[in-house]
């Protein structure tokens, strides 16, 4: 039985592996989109399309590694240890607004809802650090710009992690979740392990 | 929409418009000419008017070097060599209460003062 879950485990870990790395591309292929011009801070925020899938079908402490890894594989790419910092903490915010949010229930929040939650913790986070930083909460007054902005980016990005969960969920991809999942069916493994 | 949904955009339309009251009700300082503040690690580094010729402010701080050009029209940064160049994303700022902030080099810019022109009444009175 031992081996069957640790079977279990190691499937589990290399389909988050490979969600941050496809959460890290989708953070490359973003900066190349010049969205920033427009309004700047405001993000796309694709690779969240990864970490709700991620929170939607294993545990949170599950997303937890995968933002660990997207956001250093990012940060290689993109240079900077201070950049790493702000992207953790928005990141993190973000994951501990829409955690609780999807274990609530189905009934409670759509995907999107709960991705434009996400959204707006991250930019929260951010402009936290920042006004830790800087010294001054002055920078909040951007805040309201960056709701609104997210409510826009929030909802694709919700839209488009609601198709790639239920293509994964008919997909055989995630099978083993169903097959062998110690903790029960696929997208209810909230409490597992 | 599910019931949780409608919550949320409850939320964050009271959050918006309480981060924007503070505005509504008491409008920027308008004191003093208009001016860009610029702050290096919290602290003053200098003072700039958007006034008379171009110029180019070079604004060194211990993590890295941006260019603050200034003129009759506002303030912009034309360069910075941080990797995300947000800074200069954020285009030029002109009226009171503006900020550009680059975060990697701790630098903030403010404008402050009246508006530009000098030709906006102090109130208008009925």
């Amino acid at each position: 039985m031992q081996s069957y879950s640790d079977s279990f485990g190691l499937k589990r870990l290399a389909v988050v592996s490979v969600f941050a790395s496809v959460a890290a591309v989708l953070g490359i292929v973003e900066a190349m989109i010049p969205f920033a011009v427009a309004i700047p801070g405001a993000k796309l925020g694709l690779g969240n399309i990864m970490v709700l899938a991620c929170l939607y079908f294993f545990r949170t402490r599950d997303a937890v590694t995968l933002i660990l890894l997207k956001t250093m594989l990012t940060s290689f790419v993109f240079g900077s240890f201070s950049a790493f910092l702000f992207s953790l903490a928005g990141a993190v915010c973000s994951l501990a607004v829409m955690g609780p949010m999807l274990r609530l229930g189905r009934s409670w929040f759509s995907l999107p809802g709960i991705s434009i939650a996400g959204g707006v913790a991250h930019n929260a986070g951010q402009l936290a650090v920042a006004a830790l930083v800087l010294g001054t909460t002055n920078i909040f007054y951007y805040f309201p710009v960056l709701i609104v902005s997210g409510l826009a980016t929030g909802w694709l990005v919700g839209l488009a992690a609601r198709r790639l969960v239920d293509a994964l969920e008919r997909s055989d991809v995630l099978q083993f979740m169903r097959v062998s999942s110690p903790v029960g069916t696929a997208g209810q493994a909230g409490k597992g392990g | 929409m599910k019931r949780g949904d409608v919550w949320l955009l409850a939320v964050l339309a009271v959050a918006v418009v309480s981060f924007k009251l503070p505005d509504w009700l008491s409008p920027q300082d308008s004191r003093g000419e208009l001016r860009a503040e610029i702050y290096v690690d919290r602290e003053l580094y200098r003072t700039v008017e958007p006034k008379g010729e171009p110029r180019e402010i070079e604004i060194r701080t211990a993590r890295g070097v941006n260019v603050l050009r200034v003129s009759e029209k506002g303030v912009q940064m034309i360069e910075a060599d941080c990797p995300d160049k947000l800074c200069i994303a954020m285009g030029r700022i002109d009226a009171a209460g503006e900020s550009i902030v680059c975060l990697p080099h701790r630098v903030w810019v403010k404008m402050v003062g009246a508006p530009p022109g000098g030709d906006v009444p102090d109130a208008i009175v009925f």
